[in-house]
């Protein structure tokens, strides 16, 4: 299998602040990651930065053959292949549903109005919710607009999709069904790479377990060996506190 | 002044106005996309060729002699069609990353906020026709309409700045997330979005733009409450300025009044939340 995300001594600051310390990572086709660790340790910088939300100063990100960096000229295409879901859905709120998920695939793919609908329908099917198509992301609750959030990225066909604490904003009744939207998505063979606190969705979903703290991998493991027997005493103590 | 001969033409301007904005609520709603359009790019070439003549052998008037209400239409018009798309491209400018154009937009927005409207129209009138070559020539109405438009983008730059500063960082975020670029990301996601935020802002400049034609008097140009100005000494008219001047405001209410309304009711249209 080929690697379609690679990080090499990424090294990140926020002015003084240093995020991110040296940053090796590899993830293939297919894989499934979760990072984990506690807050402010720059696992949203992290993600952020394979999609260059975020700079990076020094090391190389390489996604799908293409080396991210100020130079790159068509950083928009490479943000097309990767989809992004976000701890605040980040919705559009002026347009409906449908719309929320045409968007993009009209404007940027550019592909016929009627294939999009198409394509959008199918995916809001997927999680659920496609008679809520014609609201507005305001009359929907915090779980369907999650929901919403991941077929709109889905609707790019994206080749990777990274998660941003998707569940964070939830209130806990709603986790789940974001959850197994999550699932079936990881089930159809997507490369994905999870910011989350949800250890049953890990342990259920992961193929690696990432944990960051102060801006390093502390520990990067098969999700068996990371949760069975962790090798840092900082993985076990959040671990200890988190399960 | 305008001949008393001609003011048929600007009579049938005016109707041919208020039949259009009729047909938009008459005619099914399919047609109002292409009567907006008409009345945009249009019926303003219908309406000028008619007023100032000069085709198919109607006496040409020139715009010096133009007056009254149908002048407070031409300027407020032509001024609030054209400041709005400036204004919104000085809002982006000067968020810009790029130097060159941010610094160029705040220099522009901050000259034309800091002068008041008065010695723009003195140099748009008197200064300007100065700096042209020789030969060069550009009727006066049309500088003052432009100094007009300039002065109230700068307001209206900073009107819409207000609301592309409120929306959250997650919407670019978003966007970006999904591939857009800088044009697609502000036209499909960012500006529909932030001048929804800030209409009653800019109902507010347009109000203040309608009411800043009369300023046009100190260059020689007379629209409604200018022309009652003149009126009230006219011996025929003598004793009737506070009437003049009462009916000119309620004919500004009435205007504003109606654009308010409007912009009340689109606020009302485009709301989404439940």
């Amino acid at each position: 299998m080929s690697n379609i995300i690679e990080l090499k001594n990424v090294n990140k600051w926020f002015d003084k602040f240093q995020v991110l310390k040296d940053i090796n990572l590899q993830v293939n086709q297919q894989e499934k990651i979760v990072i984990c660790g506690p807050s402010g340790s720059g696992k949203s910088t992290l993600i952020r930065c394979i999609n260059r939300l975020e700079e990076h100063q020094e090391g190389q990100i390489t996604v799908d053959g293409n080396e991210i960096s100020e130079n790159t000229k068509n950083i928009e295409n490479i943000r097309a292949n990767v989809g992004m879901v976000f701890q605040q859905f980040n919705l559009f709120p002026h347009l409906s549903i449908l719309d929320n998920c045409t968007l993009a695939p009209i404007w940027v793919k550019k592909l016929p109005k009627k294939k999009a609908e198409e394509i959008a329908m199918e995916n809001l099917k997927g999680v659920q919710i496609e008679d809520q198509a014609l609201k507005f992301p305001g009359q929907l609750s915090g779980g369907q607009q999650q929901r919403c959030a991941i077929a709109r990225a889905l609707c790019m066909e994206p080749k990777i999709m990274l998660f941003d604490e998707p569940t964070s904003a939830l209130d806990p009744e709603m986790i789940k069904e974001v959850l197994d939207a999550m699932v079936s998505l990881a089930k159809g063979g997507m490369t994905m790479i999870v910011v989350t606190h949800e250890m049953g969705f890990a342990k259920e979903v992961a193929d690696n377990m990432i944990f960051m703290d102060e801006g390093r991998i502390v520990e990067k493991a098969k999700t068996k060996d990371f949760f069975d027997n962790p090798k840092s005493d900082r993985t076990k103590l959040f671990l200890s506190q988190i399960l | 002044m305008y001949p008393d001969a001609e003011t048929w033409r600007i009579n049938i301007a005016f109707l041919i106005l208020a039949i259009s904005l009729a047909s938009i609520f008459l005619l099914p709603q399919k047609f109002k996309k292409y009567i907006i359009l008409y009345l945009l790019f249009i019926y303003p070439i219908i309406a000028l060729n008619l007023i100032s003549g000069g085709i198919f052998g109607l006496k040409w008037i020139e715009t010096g002699a133009w007056g009254g209400l149908s002048l407070t239409f031409i300027v407020s018009s032509f001024a609030l069609i054209f400041c709005f798309p400036i204004g919104v491209f000085l809002a982006l400018g000067r968020r810009s990353n790029l130097p060159a154009v941010k610094y160029c937009s705040i220099g522009f927005i901050e000259l034309w906020r800091g002068v008041p409207l008065i010695t723009v129209l003195f140099m748009s009138a008197v200064m300007f026709p100065m700096f042209l070559p020789d030969g060069v020539f550009m009727d006066k109405l049309m500088r003052v309409i432009i100094a007009i438009t300039l002065f109230e983008a700068a307001y209206m730059a900073e009107v819409i700045r207000g609301g592309l500063q409120a929306l959250p960082r997650g919407q670019y975020d978003a966007a970006k997330s999904l591939g857009m670029g800088y044009w697609r990301l502000h036209f499909l996601v960012i500006l529909p979005q932030a001048l929804k935020l800030v209409i009653p802002g800019i109902a507010n400049t347009f109000l203040a733009l309608v009411k800043d034609t009369p300023l046009i008097f100190v260059v020689g140009l007379l629209e409604l409450a200018g022309m009652i100005g003149l009126a009230k000494t006219n011996p025929k008219w003598l004793g009737m300025a506070a009437e003049g001047y009462v009916f000119a405001g309620l004919v500004f209410w009435v205007i504003c009044f109606s654009m308010s309304r409007y912009s009340l009711s689109l606020e009302k249209k485009l709301s989404t939340e439940r």
